[in-house]
Formats: C-alpha cells, sequence, structure tokens
C-alpha cells in the first residue's frame, strides 16, 4: 500500500512536470520558427551565423520533440553548406532531413531536400550519386512533378552525365528537357538547353551541330528582340566557328555579340568579347589591330577590377607585341605573371579561408551531431522511463484488479456468510420450533393409560354413571390437550380448564391421598393472557406422583395463580415427602424409568424463551427446608408482553 | 379344583385389583384368586403364604416395581403375567425375555389368551425360565451377558445376545445367524427383534438384515455398500441405511 502511494505521488510529480513543460514550449513554438528564418535568411550570407541559428533551433527544437521543424532544420543546414561549398556536409544534412521524414512517414516534408540531395552530390563530384538521387526523385518523389522540378532536375542529370563524360545520355537528357520547354514554350527555357545541347556538341567535336543549336537560339532571340539572349547564342556560335576553324566568320560573329553587349552596356560581356576578338586577330597576325583591342580589354578590366579577364588580355598582348615591340611583350608579360600571381593569391586566400569554414561549419556540424546524439540518448532514457512508467502503470493496473477482486471476494464471501448465518439461524429457529412441536404437551401416557384403566374399573363395577362421567372428562382434556398442541401459547382460560380438569381426574384416582385448591386471582385478565400450553400441568403430576401419593396421611395440593408485579405467578404448593425422599424411596429399578416431564417443559421453556424472547423463570424449592418435605414450584411469566403467534 | 390355577394379585391401585378380580371371576374360570396385595412388601408375603401357580403383577407400584418385587423372590415356582399401563423399558425386558404381559386397560380376550398359555406351558414343563432370565438381565450390568429367550414351537431357546451374528427378516419370521454356524427361525418380525436389540449394538442395515456392529469384519463401498461379517457372510447395506450404519462406526 505505502508502495501504491509512492507510486501515485511520482506520477503525479510526473504529471506536473511535464504540464510545466509544455507551458515552457509554447512560449518557444515561434522562436524555432524565427530562428530558422533567420537561418535560412542568413544560410548564403554568412554560414556560420546561419549555423549558430540552426544550433540554438535545434536545442529547442529537441526539448519539445518538434519533428517537422527539426527536418527544415536540416533541410537548411543542407543549404548552408551548399552555398559554402561543404558538400559533403550538405549531403549529409539533407539525408538527415530526409531520413527524419521517412520515420515519421511525412515525405513532403523533405521535398526540398531530396531535390537539392543529387544537385549537393553532383556539386561533390559525387556523380554516380548523384545520377541516382535525381532519378529517384523523378521516379518516386511525387505522381504529378511540377514541370519547373522536372527541367530543373532532368537539366542537373543532363549537367551531371556531361561532367562524367557521358555525352550521349547527357544530350538524351537535355533533350527531353527541351521537349518539356517546347510544350510549354518557355522560350528562355527553350534556348538555354539548346545552347547545352550545343556545348555538348563542341565537347564532341561536332562544331557544326553546334552552331545549328545557336543559328536556332539567334532567330529566336532576333524574333523575341531578346538582345543578352541573341548575344549569347552569337557568342557560343563564334565559339563554334572558332573550333570549325573559320575566323572571319568567328570574328564576325563575336563583333556582332559585342555590339550587342554595348548596346546592353554589360561590360563583363564585352571584356570577354573584346580578349576573344583580340585572341583573333592575334591568330590572324593583325597584331595592329588586336593591340587596341585588347588595351581597351585591360582598361574595362582595371575598371570593373575584373583581374582574371585583365590577366587574359594581358597575356594576349604580350603575345601580340611579340613580333613588333620585344619590350613591350616583355614588360606586358611581367605584368601578366604578376596578376596571374596575385591570382594565384587570391586564390589560394580564398582557398585557405574556404578551408576555414569547412572546419568551423564541420566543428558546428559535430555540435550539431552531437546534439542529435544527445536527443538520441534522451529519447532512449526517454523511452526507458516511458517503459518503467509504463511498467509501473502495470504494475498499478495490477495492483488495482487485485484489489478489486479482493473487494469483490470480499464482498461475495460476506453476502454470502450473511446468507448462511441467516440460514443457519432460520434452520436453527426451524430446528428449534420442530423440538418445541415434539416436546409440546405431551400427556404423559402413564396418566392416559391410567385413566382408562379407571374408566374400564367403573365398567367392571358396572357404574355407568361414573363410567361416562369420567370418560367425558377424560375425552375433554385429550381433545384441549391436542386442540393446544397445535400452539406455542394459548389463551390461560384453555390452561385453567385443563389444570381443572386434570386435577378432578387425579383427585378421582387418588382420593384417599390428597385434598386440593385451584386458586384464580380474579384481577388476572385470563381471556388475553397468554401461556405455553401444559406448562403448568406436569408440575401437578409430579407433585401427586412423586409426592403426596407416597405420603402416609393425606396431604394437600395447592395451586394458585397471581399477579406479582408484571409477572403471573403460578405457585403449585404440595405437603407431601418432597423431593429427596422421593428419590430416597425410589428403588434402583424405578429410577430407571424415571418420568420426563419435566426435562421436556424445562427443555420447551428454554425453545420458547429464546425464540420468543421471553423470560418464564421456574423456581422449584422444598416447602419445608428443614425437613426437606414438601415442594414449592414457582412460575413466572411475563404479563406485559403480548405474544403474538 | 385340581387343575384350577392358584392366583394372586399385585397392584397398587385398588380400582384396577377390583377390575381384574371381577374378569377372572368372569372369564377366566380356570383360575382361582387367593389374595391380592397393594404393594412390593405385601405382594412378597402373600405370595410365601399362598404359593400361587400365577402371580399377575403390576410393574409401576410406588415404594418398589414388579422387578424389585421378584428379586426379593427365592425361587420363582410360579408364572407371571405383567399388567402395566405404560412402561417402554419394562415391556422391552419382558420381550427379551419372552414374559407374558397384560397392558392396561386390560382386554378381557388378552387376559383369557395369556391364561391359556400359561395352562398349556404348564403341560410342557419349564415354568420359570422367562423369569430366570428377566431378572437375570435386569440384575446383569454388563449387557453382553444378556440373554434372549426365543420361543419355539415346542418351549424356549435361551441364547446370549453376545452370540448372534446377525438376524434376517424372512416374511413374517426372523431367521438367526448364530456364532457357533446354526441358525434359528423364530415366529416373530424382525421389526419386534429390532426394538429389542438395537440397545445392544445391532443396526438394522437394511430391509431385511439386522446386524451386530461387534461381528463386522468388512465394509465394502458401494452404492449402498457392503458389509462383510465373521461368519464370512456378505450382507448388503441399503442406500436409506448406509449413512446411519457408518455413522455408527464414528
Amino acid at each position: 500500500m505505502k508502495k501504491g502511494v509512492y507510486i501515485v505521488f511520482v506520477l503525479t510529480g510526473l504529471c506536473i512536470s511535464t504540464y510545466s513543460q509544455s507551458k515552457l514550449t509554447r512560449n518557444k513554438v515561434s522562436g524555432i520558427s524565427e530562428l530558422l528564418d533567420s537561418a535560412e535568411v542568413y544560410s548564403k550570407k554568412d554560414a556560420v551565423k546561419a549555423y549558430n541559428f540552426i544550433e540554438e533551433a535545434l536545442e529547442l527544437i529537441i526539448q519539445n520533440d518538434d519533428k517537422g521543424n527539426e527536418i527544415r532544420a536540416y533541410s537548411i543546414l543542407g543549404d548552408i553548406n551548399f552555398f559554402s561549398e561543404q558538400y559533403d556536409l550538405s549531403t549529409e544534412n539533407y539525408i538527415k532531413a530526409i531520413s527524419l521524414a521517412e520515420k515519421i512517414n511525412k515525405n513532403n516534408l523533405s521535398y526540398d531536400s531530396r531535390k537539392k540531395l543529387g544537385v549537393a552530390f553532383k556539386a561533390n563530384n559525387d556523380y554516380d550519386k548523384a545520377i541516382f538521387y535525381f532519378n529517384s526523385f523523378l521516379t518516386h518523389t511525387a505522381k504529378n512533378l511540377p514541370n519547373n522540378d522536372i527541367v530543373f532536375i532532368k537539366t542537373h542529370l543532363a549537367e551531371t552525365y556531361e561532367l562524367k563524360g557521358e555525352y550521349a545520355l547527357a544530350e538524351q537528357t537535355y533533350k527531353e528537357v527541351l521537349s518539356i520547354e517546347q510544350s510549354r514554350n518557355n522560350r528562355e527555357g527553350i534556348m538555354l538547353i539548346q545552347d547545352r545541347l550545343a556545348n555538348i556538341n563542341l565537347q564532341q567535336n561536332n562544331p557544326a551541330g553546334a552552331i545549328q543549336y545557336y543559328e536556332k537560339s539567334e532567330r529566336m532571340a532576333e524574333e523575341s528582340s531578346d538582345k543578352r539572349s541573341l548575344a549569347n547564342a552569337l557568342r557560343g556560335k563564334s565559339a563554334a566557328l572558332k573550333k570549325q576553324n573559320k575566323p572571319e566568320e568567328e570574328l564576325s560573329a563575336r563583333q556582332q555579340a559585342l555590339d550587342i553587349n554595348e548596346e546592353l552596356d554589360d561590360v563583363e560581356a564585352q571584356n570577354e568579347d573584346l580578349v576573344e576578338i583580340g585572341k583573333i586577330y592575334v591568330e590572324q597576325k593583325q597584331e595592329e589591330k588586336a593591340i587596341p583591342v585588347l588595351q581597351r580589354s585591360i582598361t574595362l578590366s582595371d575598371e570593373t577590377k575584373n583581374i582574371t579577364q585583365k590577366k587574359e588580355a594581358l597575356y594576349t598582348l604580350s603575345k601580340a607585341y611579340e613580333r613588333s615591340d620585344i619590350a613591350k611583350a616583355f614588360s606586358t608579360y611581367k605584368e601578366f605573371v604578376k596578376v596571374n600571381d596575385s591570382i594565384n593569391s587570391i586564390r589560394e586566400q580564398e582557398l585557405l579561408s574556404r578551408l576555414e569554414l569547412a572546419t568551423s561549419l564541420n566543428r558546428k556540424q559535430q555540435r550539431i551531431d552531437l546534439l542529435e546524439k544527445d536527443k538520441e540518448l534522451n529519447d532512449k532514457t526517454i523511452e526507458l522511463l516511458m517503459q518503467d512508467q509504463t511498467m509501473q502503470e502495470e504494475f498499478i493496473k495490477n495492483q488495482k484488479r487485485t484489489i478489486y477482486f479482493l473487494i469483490i471476494i470480499l464482498f461475495i464471501l460476506s453476502i454470502s456468510s450473511i446468507f448462511i448465518l441467516r440460514s443457519a439461524k432460520q434452520k436453527r429457529l426451524a430446528n428449534q420450533l420442530l423440538a418445541l412441536k415434539s416436546l409440546r404437551s405431551q400427556m404423559n401416557p402413564h396418566f392416559i393409560f391410567n385413566a382408562l384403566n379407571s374408566v374400564n374399573s367403573y365398567i367392571a363395577k358396572k357404574d355407568e354413571l361414573s363410567a361416562n362421567r369420567y370418560l367425558s372428562d377424560f375425552a375433554f382434556l385429550m381433545r384441549s390437550v391436542m386442540e393446544n398442541s397445535k400452539h406455542d401459547f394459548i389463551p390461560l382460560t384453555d390452561e385453567i380448564k385443563i389444570i381443572d380438569l386434570y386435577l378432578k381426574l387425579e383427585h378421582e384416582r387418588f382420593k384417599e391421598k390428597f385434598d386440593y385448591q385451584f386458586v384464580v386471582d380474579e384481577n388476572i385478565n385470563t381471556e388475553s393472557f397468554q401461556i405455553p400450553p401444559m406448562l403448568i400441568q406436569p408440575y401437578i403430576e409430579n407433585a401427586v406422583w412423586h409426592g403426596l401419593r407416597y405420603k402416609e396421611e393425606k396431604g394437600f395440593l395447592t395451586v394458585e395463580l397471581k399477579p406479582v408485579d408484571k409477572n403471573l405467578q403460578i405457585i403449585i404448593i404440595d405437603n407431601g415427602i418432597g423431593r429427596k425422599r422421593s428419590n430416597e424411596i425410589k428403588t434402583k429399578n424405578q429410577q430407571q424409568n424415571n418420568s420426563t416431564g419435566i426435562k421436556n417443559i424445562e427443555s420447551r421453556l428454554k425453545i420458547i424463551n429464546e425464540v420468543h424472547r421471553l423470560g418464564i423463570q421456574i423456581d422449584v424449592s422444598d416447602l419445608d427446608l428443614e425437613n426437606h418435605s414438601g415442594t414449592i414450584v414457582s412460575i413466572l411469566v411475563p404479563m406485559q408482553k403480548k405474544i403474538t403467534q | 379344583m385340581e387343575n384350577k390355577l392358584k392366583a394372586v394379585i399385585v397392584d397398587d391401585e385398588l380400582a384396577s385389583r377390583e377390575t381384574l378380580a371381577s374378569y377372572l371371576k368372569n372369564y377366566c374360570p380356570d383360575i382361582y384368586l387367593v389374595a391380592d396385595a397393594d404393594s412390593v412388601k405385601s405382594g412378597l408375603e402373600i405370595i410365601k403364604k399362598n404359593k400361587p401357580d400365577v402371580v399377575f403383577l403390576d410393574i409401576e407400584m410406588p415404594y418398589g416395581n414388579a422387578f424389585d418385587l421378584l428379586e426379593q423372590v427365592d425361587n420363582i415356582d410360579f408364572d407371571l403375567v405383567f399388567v402395566t399401563a405404560y412402561s417402554n423399558y419394562a415391556i422391552k425386558a419382558l420381550n427379551m425375555s419372552a414374559s407374558y404381559y397384560i397392558l392396561k386397560p386390560i382386554s378381557i380376550d388378552e387376559l383369557i389368551h395369556a391364561v391359556e398359555k400359561i395352562k398349556s406351558e404348564r403341560n410342557s414343563g419349564d415354568i420359570s425360565i422367562h423369569s430366570k432370565i428377566l431378572i437375570e438381565n435386569i440384575q446383569s450390568v454388563n449387557k453382553q451377558n444378556h440373554k434372549i429367550v426365543l420361543p419355539q414351537l415346542n418351549g424356549f431357546d435361551v441364547i446370549k445376545v453376545n452370540d448372534i451374528i446377525r438376524c434376517r427378516a424372512n416374511d413374517n419370521f426372523t431367521e438367526f445367524y448364530l456364532t457357533n454356524g446354526t441358525r434359528k427361525l423364530i415366529s416373530r418380525t424382525l421389526k419386534f427383534y429390532e426394538d429389542i436389540l438395537k440397545d445392544f449394538d445391532f443396526v438394522r442395515v437394511h430391509k431385511s438384515h439386522l446386524i451386530n456392529l461387534q461381528y463386522v469384519t468388512r465394509y465394502m463401498k458401494g452404492k449402498g455398500g457392503q458389509v462383510e461379517m465373521t461368519d464370512g457372510s456378505v450382507v448388503d447395506v441399503s442406500v436409506n441405511q448406509k449413512a446411519a450404519f457408518l455413522e455408527k462406526f464414528k
């Protein structure tokens, strides 16, 4: 029981703590999405800051077990890493997001991650995995992928094939994209893919095929007056023409592109075009044309601080000077080396800073992994706790069940014991009543047969009248006794009649032995007062048979009924030989045959007193205490009790 | 006068004595009454004095009953007819010794019958056997030594109760199986002997079987079961009697 109380206490504690926890989380739920939003914002700009947001968010997420946001957090982590070119980390995080979503059966939450996973692998030069994930995205993600996404993925897939050197597959995939773009009439998209297809043709040493695509794009751009696309197409075409070794055509295409770019004021593009034109002139040994173009490019590069372009321009310029002015060529080359060095150092710095970022991001990632591990550990502890709790609950349930069971058993037991007790009581009562019936009002058979014998005597003496009277009285007495024997109680009047008759008949037999008087107090309401039948007669019989019959001289018997306090007192007095002498007189043979009348009445009274809750008392004493002669029997019957039958 | 039987009456009640005397006078010509007495004491006196052939003896009297009187008679050389109003105890004793008794109020027919019997028995000899056994039984404290008188066509068999293994009902006869292996067929019902013998550890195990419990060797379980007696006989126990029978062994 004590244990049970303890368990209840613990459970209450748990409830309160989880309640307060849930209250706490409600305040911070908004915090999580805010943190994630911030991370998303910073994902491109500042990976470290973004990471910090994510870390903070994840702590809360783990506390609240917020699966949706956890997926989002890892998805954002993937993005951050992707943008900071930590592609392996990026793939890791995307995969994490995907597997989390799978766990809770909400794959829609990891859609972006799955879309980007292939891209990240591709960026990480892991082409096979990239291809695998692109294909799996295309086949397994959803029935109706949006065209944009199909184009996105297929383009990346084609690029991956391209990178892998599988140009046929790349070309086929690009063509699939192209048909999508054509079907939805996306001009820019079409031109973009055509550009790619042209590029593939170039890479497969098919400049003619490439030129076909470029010219298609050229026409489309002209039709829609899309100058930028036109410039792009022209530049592509010029590159293809370069492969075909058609300098004039190349130059003209390049010149057209340059014109358009000038028109568009696209300095970068102009610069590139200028360098390319410069290269063509150098190839054509028209150095005098090349030099001003390249110088213009260098100026532009200085303006835009594009050292790569400047390097390219300087290198071509030094070549242009080679035949005309060695000194200029040398000084230009020196400048080129300088620029190249600075480019290299910039690259080195970039590499270094990227490495630095990588380490710091890795460290961050490790911390997040730790968080995750903590969470897993937490999960396990929680699971264990839960198990513990369920076990405890089970235990309590079992205990409760046992208690209920015991209570039911107890209930059944008490009910049945009540029934058993009651039935036992009833049985006892029934037995007592039965016993009462058998004990009730048996006239001593001795008396009956002796009485009949007396009648016989009268007959023998031919005393018809006496015989008839005696027999009538006897018959009346017998009838009364039989009638009364049906009841536990009879009106006192009836008992008086019986006593009257009995005395008369016994006196008739033992006339010479005793005289008697029978007194009933006038104040007794003999009609309403009830007493057990044959209560008095056996004591009178005893007085006659054991007391008066042995007396030498004539004895006297008094039977008196009077009220004493609230009782009816019945007194039977004989001046016979007394109980002591009577017992002495009897021989061994006679004692064996003792009358059971008194024993009967005693057991009867015991039962009557018990069943009817009465206190009938009988007191027997000697009349002459000194000589132990004579006997007084006093019977006290309570009056106030109205006996109901 | 020679054939007439000399009789006395011992009874404490005058009316009873008068009635019996009147009946004997009127209905039993073979009896002539020589005296009467109202107590054991006076009864002994008149028996000594008159040497009666028949004594009509009331069982219940004040100052000693019929058995007290008989115990004080030196030699019972008279026939006895007990007279009693009601005495279960006495009647059992009388039945055991097959003594004659008449119940009050006296039936004249029974009185005549009793006298007839006495007359015929006197001719066949042993007249005191019943009284002797009666007194023996009354005086013997040890119940094992009690004897029972079994009336036969031409006299009586006296056997010890202890020698009876079992009794079997045979129509209105009872067959006694004794320890010496003999059987006796008695012209009395089994019920009659059951009443007498049930005070001696005899049990009615079956409608037709009364057995002496001390000779039971084995009880075999069954619906009612069976008992095996020392003589090897097997007696069925009826379903109704099983419980009562087994109760005796507790």
